[in-house]
């Protein structure tokens, strides 16, 4: 066993319960600061359209049957272009769009959103029709769901999270180190190097922002389990690639926020009461 | 060897507390430095335990000269020297795990540090207690302790400081003679205190530190 990690091991048997207090609620605090972060990310975005999804939502496609001929097509033009709720139809061969494909299509454009049902209706009651397809309006929580404050909230969140986390850092590593005290005197009365005795608050640091990202990874996945993919308001977490690479960002963030954490408790231990021979 | 030669050091509102400093101790000897407090003691302990950085002067310790020693080779040096330092206060964890806490942060196994600080204890006469809480001990045995802390990586040097404070004319002696079997010729010994010297230090050599400067007595 290396000198750090049995220091590291050392250290953290002299946690004690206000330390440990103060340690939590660092653990807390860079938690919720990682989430904040995350929610940006996760909340804050429309949902990827399952269906309808390249269409407009006062738009419509009829698929026509390939075995159609060029004047029951024609007829079919004409009935629909009779509709009053209707503001422009245009026919394609499907092969124009989709190679491959065959027969053809009507791209609708209804007279409004609200008449799309029923164009729909009637173009689904037509024989020769394969399918019908419709833009779908758009979802009111479903845009950019998060609000200005609801922003300013979580950059508040972000910044106010990290102040607190350092506060609760410093009072828990001053309680720990206080209680350590003799054995870092001794340790600089014995030759051992400065780096040696900062390694292990560094790492209780870094172990505080590793245990925070691996909550945060946590949470986001049951959060991906829980919303499901038509989710509403969290749309970004039912994007698999999405909440993967947020977490994997803010498990690096936790590490990194722990790391300087940790650094900040290390600058404690140039204090006059951990000095050997004052 | 140690070789002290124009040492000053004053503190930093200027308050001279070292003025021209000349030493010598020779490998394998013991020497008692006597002063009244504030004289400068645990200051000259310290600059030769390569501890405060000296400010004018040379400081010689086996061939090292502390005034040009890189962090690295201070570390190394602090290796070598054993400190006791004033109002010395054990860990509050067992006899042993005070010794192994120390051995094993220098980089031993638990099986070397264990067994370095047996046979430290043993030689401070302290191995029954090895399983007692440190902080239990009386005076006597927790300077015993300290000694065998300072002495058990084998230092060059055992620097000693104030080492008879709160113990009474008995216990004194008996450290004297405590020192006696670890010293036993082979380690260079400087052991601080105010004075006087117990009997049983008779025999050794004496120097006073009193305004800034050393005197044979």
């Amino acid at each position: 066993m290396s000198t750090s990690v049995f220091l590291l091991r050392e250290l953290l048997g002299a946690v004690r319960l206000r330390s440990a207090v103060f340690l939590g609620l660092t653990l807390l605090f860079v938690f919720v600061f990682l989430a904040s972060f995350a929610s940006f990310f996760l909340l804050g975005t429309a949902p990827a359209p399952a269906d309808g999804g390249g269409l407009a939502p006062d738009e419509v496609i009829v698929r026509l049957s390939p075995r159609l001929s060029a004047a029951a097509i024609d007829e079919l033009y004409l009935r629909l272009q009779e509709r009053p709720d209707l503001a422009r139809i245009r026919f394609q061969f499907a092969e124009e769009l989709s190679p491959g494909e065959t027969g053809g299509r009507f791209t609708i454009r209804a007279s409004s959103p609200a008449a799309v049902p029923a164009i729909v209706e009637a173009a689904k009651g037509m024989s020769g029709v394969i399918s019908v397809e419709a833009g779908r309006a758009p979802d009111p929580a479903g845009g950019p769901v998060l609000s200005t404050t609801a922003r300013i909230g979580l950059l508040c969140g972000l910044v106010g999270s990290v102040a607190l986390s350092l506060i609760a850092a410093r009072r828990g590593f001053r309680h720990l180190l206080r209680g350590f005290a003799g054995e870092i005197r001794l340790l600089r009365l014995a030759g051992v190097s400065e780096r040696v005795i900062q390694r292990p608050v560094i790492g209780l640091g870094l172990g505080i922002g590793l245990l925070a990202g691996v909550l945060l990874v946590l949470g986001v996945y049951l959060l991906h389990l829980a919303v499901g993919p038509h989710a509403i308001g969290a749309a970004g977490a039912a994007e698999a690639g999405r909440v993967l690479a947020v977490s994997l960002v803010g498990l690096a963030l936790g590490l990194v926020v722990g790391g300087l954490i940790g650094v900040y408790g290390a600058s404690i231990l140039g204090a006059r009461e951990f000095r050997p021979l004052d | 060897m140690i070789q002290v030669s124009e040492l000053h050091y004053s503190t930093e509102d200027g308050l001279k507390v070292l003025e021209d400093v000349h030493l010598r101790v020779d490998h394998g000897e013991m020497v008692f430095v006597v002063g009244p407090p504030a004289s400068g003691k645990t200051l000259l302990l310290g600059l030769l335990g390569a501890q405060i950085p000296p400010q004018r002067g040379q400081i010689l310790v086996y061939g090292r000269n502390i005034v040009r020693l890189s962090r690295e080779r201070t570390l190394e040096l602090r290796r070598r020297v054993g400190y006791l330092p004033q109002g010395y206060t054990p860990l509050p964890r067992t006899v042993l795990e005070n010794l192994v806490f120390k051995l094993r942060a220098l980089g031993d196994f638990r099986e070397q540090a264990e067994e370095k600080a047996v046979i430290a204890l043993e030689a401070v006469g302290l191995l029954r207690e090895q399983s007692t809480e440190a902080m239990d001990l009386c005076a006597l045995d927790r300077v015993r302790l300290g000694l065998a802390i300072a002495a058990c990586d084998d230092p060059l040097l055992l620097l000693l400081d104030d080492l008879f404070d709160g113990l009474v004319s008995d216990e004194q002696e008996e450290v004297c003679r405590l020192l006696e079997r670890i010293h036993a010729g082979r380690m260079t010994i400087l052991a601080a205190t105010r004075g006087p010297l117990p009997p049983t230090a008779d025999g050794h050599r004496v120097v006073t530190l009193a305004d800034g400067a050393v005197r044979e007595a």
